[in-house]
């Protein structure tokens, strides 16, 4: 059934790969205009309203962009990489279970395999899936702009992988929520992508921009304060255990 | 072979305020061919689906003797909707299922696959109804199960193909295989089962054996205007010139025979399935 899982989502897997690549293959070309050109940008930016300073993240820190470290870890972890990994996950999470009931094939496999096992083998393949992708896609900034001739470390990389990997899985459990309780592959889509937007809207509000998994997983507190935020990634780790527990007995009472 | 099969007691399943199935109590018989027969909404696909666990059921439901997750590996199931992976062609399903099943012969699925003239290597979703139900059919056949449930598996196939279909269900019998199979074409279930229930609105209105229906059972043309005591019959139908009345007991049958006008008819299955429907308590 391992095999089945991932030669059905190989092609997915490959394209986003490639995708991201070429996205990284720019993001390190880019690297000396882009500092030069953010620099210039840097002063007008401070000017611009508070709520649209909150969606930017840190103005003031464009400046640093100089820094090879800062450069990937704010344009690559914390933009092109880690703006696009909800939909990433997205579009590796939503078929694993919503195809099956949509084309009806889950009644070759539930006739034949336990719940339980169905649901192990589907969910940590893909599960497998986006963490391998994330960390990849992750480490390769560093590699990809040491290749280039920049100076680089990875512990920044590591540190933000950690972030990207607890936010990545948050996405896929809740992801698998949707495509658990949908009986076709649109409704699960719509409403990711709702969410994927819904929550920097969110991040707006004060009050409740905790909500907002964005800045954690696009880990500007990394940026800004070289540490991991322990307690945000732990609450997402817990929640992400529940929505695993939740998304297994929403399939477990399934009926078809 | 084993001997229990499929022991259903007192199964009930609703769709909210609608109960497809009403208590109902089935034994399959091993090594046989048991037909389900019924009409379109009768509840034999709901009965399928609860004897396989995909759908939350009321009642009991023991599959060779044990909870239906602990066997699954010994059952095969070929459901109403054929839908195969249809992203893969025939060569990639087959490999697919020798990884995926444990008793599954890969070499009996190709075998069964140029038997229905299907090519190898071409998407499955390329091929048409009855190709794609031929691919199902040689998966499911391919697997060295005990028990075989189809869920109206001719259904879409052309008439040749269907009667090989038909024979190759009957021969899983002949290797000593239990097979459950639902339909709604009385002369397929009189080509192959062997013992047939007969379900209507969520009802089992009769189990027997097909062999010697006419031997066990009588049935007579009466006069539309004929008075016959309802004791011992087992339906009645009005029809537009006559009545028709079935009944299994000797002393019913000598007292049918003395009303004017009574003419015997031969019991087939199509006779029989048609009376119990139409003359069952649900119609009357």
């Amino acid at each position: 059934m391992f095999y089945k899982e991932l030669n059905e989502m190989k092609l997915r897997v490959l394209i986003i790969f490639a995708v991201l690549i070429m996205a990284l293959v720019v993001t390190v070309v880019m690297r000396p205009y882009a500092a030069q050109m953010m620099e210039e940008m840097a002063g007008q930016l401070e000017q611009l309203p508070d709520f649209l300073k909150n969606l930017i993240g840190d103005v003031s820190s464009l400046t640093r962009l100089n820094d090879d470290d800062y450069y990937l870890i704010s344009q690559w972890q914390g933009k092109n990489f880690g703006q696009f990994l909800p939909f990433v996950v997205l579009l590796i999470a939503f078929p694993i279970f919503a195809k099956e009931f949509d084309k009806k094939t889950i009644y070759f496999l539930l006739s034949r395999k336990n719940r339980k096992d169905v649901f192990r083998v589907k969910y940590f393949t893909g599960m497998a899936a986006v963490l391998a992708v994330t960390a990849l896609l992750s480490l390769l900034g560093p590699l990809f702009m040491n290749l280039a001739g920049y100076s680089t470390g990875f512990i920044y990389s590591l540190k933000a992988l950690l972030q990207q990997a607890a936010g990545a899985v948050f996405f896929y459990a809740l992801f698998t929520l949707l495509s658990v309780s949908s009986r076709d592959q649109v409704r699960p889509v719509v409403f990711g992508i709702v969410i994927v937007i819904g929550l920097p809207i969110i991040g707006i509000i004060d009050a409740i921009s905790w909500l907002n998994p964005y800045p954690f997983i696009l880990a500007s507190n990394i940026a800004q304060s070289e540490n991991i935020d322990w307690i945000y990634l732990g609450a997402l780790v817990a929640i992400t255990a529940v929505l695993t527990a939740v998304d297994y007995k929403i399939f477990e009472r399934k009926e078809l | 072979m084993s001997e229990k099969t499929i022991e259903v007691g007192k199964l009930r399943k609703s769709y909210g305020n609608f109960e497809a199935v009403k208590g109902i109590d089935l034994n399959i018989v091993p090594g046989k061919v048991n037909a389900l027969l019924g009409p379109n909404g009768a509840g034999k696909t709901t009965t399928l689906k609860s004897i396989l666990g995909l759908v939350q059921y009321q009642g009991r439901i023991s599959v060779l003797g044990k909870g239906i997750d602990e066997v699954r590996s010994r059952i095969s199931f070929v459901p109403e909707d054929k839908s195969f992976y249809d992203s893969l062609t025939p060569e990639k399903a087959v490999r697919m299922c020798s990884m995926m099943l444990d008793s599954f012969e890969a070499s009996r699925a190709i075998d069964l696959l140029n038997n229905f003239d299907l090519p190898l290597r071409k998407k499955i979703s390329s091929f048409s109804h009855g190709m794609r139900t031929s691919v199902y059919l040689s998966v499911a056949l391919a697997q060295d199960a005990e028990i075989f449930i189809f869920d109206e598996p001719t259904w879409g196939l052309d008439p040749l193909r269907r009667d090989e279909v038909l024979e190759m269900i009957r021969g899983l019998s002949d290797r000593g295989k239990t097979v459950l199979y639902t339909s709604h074409i009385i002369p397929e279930v009189e080509k192959i089962a062997d013992v047939f229930s007969i379900m209507y609105k969520g009802e089992v209105l009769f189990t027997g054996e097909l062999k010697g229906l006419d031997d066990r059972f009588a049935l007579f043309s009466l006069p539309i205007e004929a008075k016959i005591d309802r004791d011992g019959l087992l339906a009645i139908v009005r029809e537009a010139q006559s009545l028709k009345v079935m009944t299994e007991e000797r002393e019913k049958v000598e007292e049918i025979k003395r009303i004017e006008g009574a003419k015997e008819e031969t019991v087939d299955l199509e006779s029989f399935f048609s009376l119990l429907v139409r003359g069952n308590k649900n119609v009357l």
